[in-house]
C-alpha cells in the first residue's frame, strides 16, 4: 500500500484503544473533533482485546520480550521541531502493566489417533495414552509456544499433515469413534459390550487447540454487561450496539461446601430452589423484595448506615447460608463492604434481572475485546483517523502554559492538538506521583466440560466462589461455551478473576484445583475416583496479573492539564467505571457537547406499500439516514437519498417496542 | 450486526414483547425473509464506497474522496422466490492506515473484496485482505473478487486472466470486473453474492441451536421479574 501521509493536525489525539479511550474517541468524532486514534499495538483494545489461540501464543511471546525502545535515531530531526518555547515530556514505550505471566499446558501433546486402540475410553486406555505420552511429552510447564512446538515439531507435522487430510470426517481404522467431533457426547458403538455406557470424548491434543485455534476468541479482562448497566445504557444510547451481538449469561452459579450449585435469581428461581429451605425462602424473597426499592424504607437501614453490609445482613435475621449467597453471588461485595454500597449493588443486579434474559448479565459474541472495536467504528465513521502499530514517542507542552500542543509521533511527525488522551501503560514513572498499584488476578483456562453439567451444553455461566479462606479474596468466574465464538466446540473457555492477594497462580490455583480436574501429567486421564473424574479437565491455563490503575486519578500524575490519562480495567464485573471515566473526560475537553448522542433521525421512515422496511426500530436505520446526513452535507445529495426509501429501511427486531431509543430526540414511535 | 436469523425470530416471537410491539405497529408490508450482511474490503481508493453507492442508491460521486460519515447502507432484492434484506457494510476509511477492525469481519456472509484494474498495488494487497479475511471472517462467508474501475480500461494495469488466477486459487472465490461509474455489473455482482450465500443457506432455518440465541441491544420492554422465565431453565 502507498505510504499515507497523517495529517498534522488535530483537535484530540487519543493513545490507545482501551474500552475508556475508545468510547472518548468515538464521543469526540460524533460531535465533530478531528480525532486521531493511535495504538502501539497491531490490535485494538490493548488490555481489553482478545486473542484467537496463536495470537495468544504471540501476545505471550511479546510480553517475554519487552524491552524499552530507545529513543529512535531520528531524534536529531524530530528535535530540531521542537521550539523555543516547548518542552518535551518523553512517553514510554514499554508495557508493564502484565506481570507473573505463567502458562501450563495438560492437553496431551502427541497425536493420539494412532496409539493404543481405544476400544473404550475408560481410565484403561487413559493409561496407556498416558504411558505413551509421558515419555517424551513435557511435564507441565510454564513455558510457551516455542518449547512446545520445538519439543513437538515433528509430530506436529504429521498431525497437521494428518488432520488436514478428509476434514471431519475423517475414520482412523483402530478406533470406534468416527469423527474428529470434539463434541460428541453420545455413547459410540464400543466394541466391548460389556463396557458401562459412558461418554466417548476424543481427547483433545494441544495440536488441536492450535489447529483450531482461530476458533478461540480469548479476552485479556473478565467482565459481565449489567443489562443496565452504564455499558450497555451507552451501547444503546450511542447505536454502537448494532456493531455487536450478545448473548445472555444463561445462569448463575456459586459453589458451596466443594459443590457447584445454581443461584436463584427471579423469584421463580427462588421458589423453585432444592438448596433453600421453605423459611429461607421467605426470609429471601422478602429480603429482596426490600432491596429493590430499599430506599423507600429508610427505617430498615439508616441505622447501619456506616457499618458493614455483612453485619447488616446478620441483624436482618438472614441465615449464614443466605448471608453468603447474598454478599457473594447477588451483591458480589467483599466482607468490609458497607451497607449502602451492597444494598445499591443488590439492588443493581435485582433490576438487571429479566431485560434481556433470566439473568442479569449480557456477553459480547466473540468476546470483549469486541467492543472497544465497536466504539472505534463509530469514531471512524464520524471522520476519525485510525493508526495501529503507530505511538507516540513524547508529548510537545508549550512551557508558557504548560499545555500539550503537539505531539511526536514514532515516525518523528509533530502533530498539533489541542488535547491528549492516553492510556495508562504509555506514562513513565516519572510522571506518577506514586507507584502503588493494586492488581487483579487472571486465569484463562480452556477446559473440556461444564462444571455442571445440564441438557444444554451451551450455557454461558458466572460462578461466584466464596472465598476459600477468611483473608482471601473471593474469585468470580465466567464459563463460555462455543457458541459464545470464544473457543472450540467440545471445550468451554473458562476465565477467573478476582484482586491480587499474591501472583495470579498463588491466588488462584486453589480455586481451579477445587473446581476442575488438572492432571500431573499431560493427556491423563484422571483415575483418582468418580468425583475427580467428574470434574471438568483442564487442558490449558494461562496465570497472569494485570495492573489495577482505577484508582488513581489526575492528581496521581504530573502532566499538564490537557493531557487525560485513561486507567485500564478495574476488576469489578461490570465495566461502569470506565464508562463513567469517559464521560468525565469528554466532559472535560467539550464541557458544552452531549456524550454519544444517538444518531438523529431527520426523516420518518417511510411507508410505502411495498417497501421494504417494516420491522423495527433502528439503530441502523437511525445511524444509516444520519450517515447519509452528514455525506449530505457534504456532497449536496440530500435529494438521492430522499429518493431511495431502501436506504432508510429500518433493522427488524424480535423484541422491540421502543422505536427510537433516542429518548428526547425523535418522536417515538413515528417511525412504526 | 444480525444475519440471517430473521425469519426464525419473528416465527419464535411467542414473548409478550413482540405481541407489544406489533400492536404499535402500522401495518406492516411483507417483511424480509432473510437479513443478509455483506462487508466490502479493499485499499484505499479502489471504489469500494462508490460501489456500495451505486447499488443502493444508484448514484456515483467523482469527486468525494473520503468516506466519512457512511457506517453502512441497506437494499431489499428478491431472489428465489425470497425478500432480502442486504446491508452493506463500508470500512469507515479504517483501512487507510491498514486499521480495521477484527470486529469488522464478523458476521458477514458475504464479503466483496475490491482492487482498481488500474492500480497495481492495489492488485497486490490482496493477499493482505486475504489474511484478514483467513483469520477473522466466518469461514461460510461467500467471497467475491471485484475489478473496478472497468470504465478505465485504457489505464488497465491487470489483466483478466491475472485477477481470475488469483480467484481460482481461493475455494469458493468468485470474480468479476466491473465499473461503478458506469454502473457496469454492479447489480451482478451483489445478486450474484446474494445468490451464492443463500444457495448455502439451509432452506428450513435451525431453531434448536439458537434458541440461546444472539440478541441485539433493542430497548426492551421488561419483563419483571416475577415472571416465569421465557425459557426452559436447566436443572
Amino acid at each position: 500500500m502507498a505510504a499515507e501521509d497523517l495529517p498534522s493536525q488535530f483537535d484530540v489525539v487519543i493513545l490507545g484503544t482501551g474500552l475508556a479511550e475508545s468510547v472518548i474517541a468515538a464521543a469526540c468524532s460524533r460531535v465533530g473533533q478531528n480525532v486521531l486514534h493511535l495504538d502501539r499495538r497491531s490490535y485494538y483494545a490493548g488490555n481489553w482485546a482478545s486473542f484467537t489461540f496463536n495470537g495468544l501464543l504471540s501476545w505471550i511471546e511479546e510480553y517475554k520480550n519487552q524491552q524499552e525502545v530507545q529513543i529512535t535515531e531520528s531524534e536529531q530531526v524530530w528535535r530540531s521541531l521542537i521550539d523555543e518555547g516547548e518542552d518535551v515530556v518523553p512517553l514510554s514505550s514499554v508495557d508493564s502493566s502484565i506481570s507473573n505471566l505463567e502458562v501450563f499446558c495438560y492437553a496431551s501433546e502427541k497425536e493420539e489417533e494412532t496409539k493404543a486402540p481405544l476400544t473404550s475410553c475408560q481410565p484403561v486406555n487413559a493409561e496407556t495414552v498416558s504411558e505413551e505420552t509421558n515419555g517424551d511429552s513435557a511435564e507441565a510447564q510454564d513455558t510457551v509456544t516455542g518449547d512446545d512446538a520445538k519439543a513437538s515439531d515433528a509430530k506436529t507435522q504429521n498431525e497437521e499433515h494428518k488432520v488436514s487430510e478428509p476434514k471431519e470426517e475423517q475414520h482412523i481404522p483402530d478406533i470406534s469413534e468416527p469423527s474428529q467431533s470434539q463434541e460428541e457426547k453420545e455413547p459410540q458403538p464400543i466394541s466391548s459390550p460389556a463396557d458401562p455406557p459412558v461418554e466417548v470424548e476424543k481427547k483433545i491434543t494441544y495440536q488441536k487447540l492450535v489447529k483450531e485455534g482461530r476458533r478461540f476468541n480469548i479476552d485479556l479482562v473478565s467482565k459481565l454487561m449489567y443489562s443496565r448497566g452504564a455499558l450497555v445504557d451507552l451501547l444503546i444510547k450511542s447505536n454502537v450496539s448494532r456493531y455487536a451481538e450478545f448473548k445472555n449469561i444463561s445462569r448463575i452459579l456459586t459453589c458451596r461446601n466443594g459443590k457447584v450449585e445454581q443461584v436463584p435469581c427471579s423469584r421463580a428461581d427462588v421458589f423453585a430452589s432444592k438448596q433453600l429451605t421453605v423459611v429461607e425462602k421467605r426470609m429471601l424473597m422478602k429480603f429482596l423484595t426490600f432491596c429493590l426499592d430499599f430506599e423507600q424504607h429508610p427505617e430498615e437501614y439508616q441505622d447501619y448506615t456506616e457499618k458493614p453490609f455483612r453485619e447488616f445482613l446478620k441483624n436482618k435475621k438472614l441465615t449464614e447460608n443466605l448471608q453468603d449467597f447474598v454478599l457473594h453471588s447477588i451483591a458480589m461485595v467483599t466482607q468490609q463492604t458497607l451497607m449502602e454500597e451492597g444494598l445499591k449493588a443488590t439492588q443493581h443486579f435485582l433490576r438487571c434481572l429479566g431485560r434481556y434474559g433470566n439473568t442479569p448479565f449480557l456477553f459480547p459474541l466473540y468476546g470483549l475485546g469486541e467492543i472497544p472495536q465497536c466504539f472505534c467504528r463509530m469514531c471512524a465513521v464520524f471522520g476519525g483517523i485510525y493508526c495501529l502499530r503507530h505511538s507516540v514517542q513524547c508529548l510537545v507542552v508549550d512551557k508558557a502554559s504548560n499545555k500539550v500542543k503537539a505531539v511526536i509521533d514514532t515516525r518523528g511527525q509533530k502533530i498539533s492538538c489541542s488535547h491528549f488522551v492516553v492510556e495508562d501503560s504509555f506514562i513513565r514513572d516519572e510522571q506518577r506521583q506514586s507507584t502503588a498499584y493494586r492488581q487483579i488476578s487472571r486465569a484463562v483456562l480452556i477446559t473440556d466440560r461444564s462444571v455442571l453439567p445440564s441438557e444444554s451444553d451451551q450455557q454461558i455461566s458466572l460462578v461466584t466462589i466464596p472465598p476459600l479462606e477468611p483473608s482471601a479474596p473471593a474469585v468470580k468466574m465466567v464459563e463460555l461455551c462455543s457458541s459464545s465464538m470464544t473457543c472450540m466446540p467440545g471445550t468451554y473457555l473458562v476465565h477467573l478473576t478476582c484482586s491480587s492477594s499474591g501472583t495470579a497462580q498463588e491466588d488462584l490455583a486453589p480455586v481451579v484445583s477445587q473446581l476442575f480436574h488438572v492432571s500431573t501429567i499431560p493427556g491423563e486421564e484422571p483415575s483418582e475416583g468418580a468425583e475427580e473424574r467428574s470434574k471438568p479437565a483442564v487442558l490449558w491455563v494461562m496465570y497472569f496479573n494485570m495492573r489495577d490503575t482505577s484508582a488513581l486519578d489526575s492528581s496521581s500524575y504530573s502532566l499538564p492539564s490537557n493531557v487525560h490519562v485513561c486507567t485500564g480495567p478495574d476488576g469489578s464485573l461490570g465495566s461502569d467505571y470506565s464508562i463513567k471515566l469517559a464521560e468525565s473526560v469528554f466532559l472535560h475537553i467539550l464541557p458544552d457537547e452531549e456524550f454519544c448522542p444517538p444518531a438523529p433521525n431527520p426523516e420518518d421512515i417511510i411507508y410505502d406499500g411495498d417497501g421494504p422496511q417494516s420491522e423495527g426500530p433502528g439503530f441502523d436505520e437511525s445511524a444509516n439516514t444520519e450517515a447519509d446526513k452528514s455525506q449530505a452535507e457534504e456532497e449536496e445529495e440530500g435529494a438521492a437519498h430522499e429518493k431511495s426509501p431502501s436506504t432508510e429501511s429500518s433493522e427488524p427486531a424480535e423484541m422491540d417496542s421502543v422505536t427510537q431509543q433516542a429518548p428526547s430526540d425523535t418522536t417515538p414511535s413515528s417511525e412504526e | 450486526m444480525e444475519s440471517g436469523f430473521g425469519v426464525q425470530r419473528r416465527a419464535g416471537g411467542g414473548s409478550p414483547a413482540v405481541g407489544a410491539s406489533q400492536r404499535r405497529r402500522k401495518m406492516p408490508p411483507r417483511a424480509a425473509d432473510y437479513k443478509l450482511q455483506v462487508i466490502i474490503i479493499g485499499s484505499r481508493g479502489v471504489g469500494k464506497t462508490s460501489l456500495m453507492e451505486r447499488f443502493t442508491d444508484d448514484t456515483f460521486c467523482e469527486a468525494c474522496k473520503s468516506t466519512v460519515g457512511v457506517d453502512f447502507k441497506i437494499k431489499t432484492v428478491e431472489l428465489r422466490g425470497k425478500k432480502i434484506r442486504l446491508q452493506i457494510w463500508d470500512t469507515a476509511g479504517q483501512e487507510r492506515f491498514n486499521s480495521i477492525t477484527s470486529a469488522y469481519y464478523r458476521g458477514a456472509k458475504g464479503i466483496v473484496l475490491v482492487y482498481d484494474i488500474t492500480k497495481q498495488e492495489t492488485f497486490d494487497d490482496l493477499p493482505k485482505w486475504m489474511k484478514m479475511i483467513d483469520k477473522y471472517a466466518s469461514e461460510d462467508a461467500e467471497l467475491l473478487l471485484v475489478g473496478n474501475k472497468l470504465d478505465c480500461e485504457s489505464d488497465r494495469a491487470i489483466s483478466r486472466q491475472q485477477a481470475e488466477r488469483f480467484a481460482s486459487r481461493i475455494s469458493g472465490m468468485r470474480f468479476c470486473e466491473a465499473s461503478a461509474k458506469d454502473n457496469f455489473n454492479v447489480d451482478e455482482i451483489f445478486l450474484k453474492l446474494v445468490d451464492d450465500i443463500l444457495s448455502k443457506m439451509p432452506l428450513e432455518v435451525p431453531s434448536k441451536d439458537l434458541s440461546n440465541s444472539l440478541l441485539s441491544l433493542q430497548p426492551e420492554p421488561e419483563i419483571p421479574p416475577e415472571l416465569p422465565p421465557p425459557r426452559m431453565r436447566c436443572c
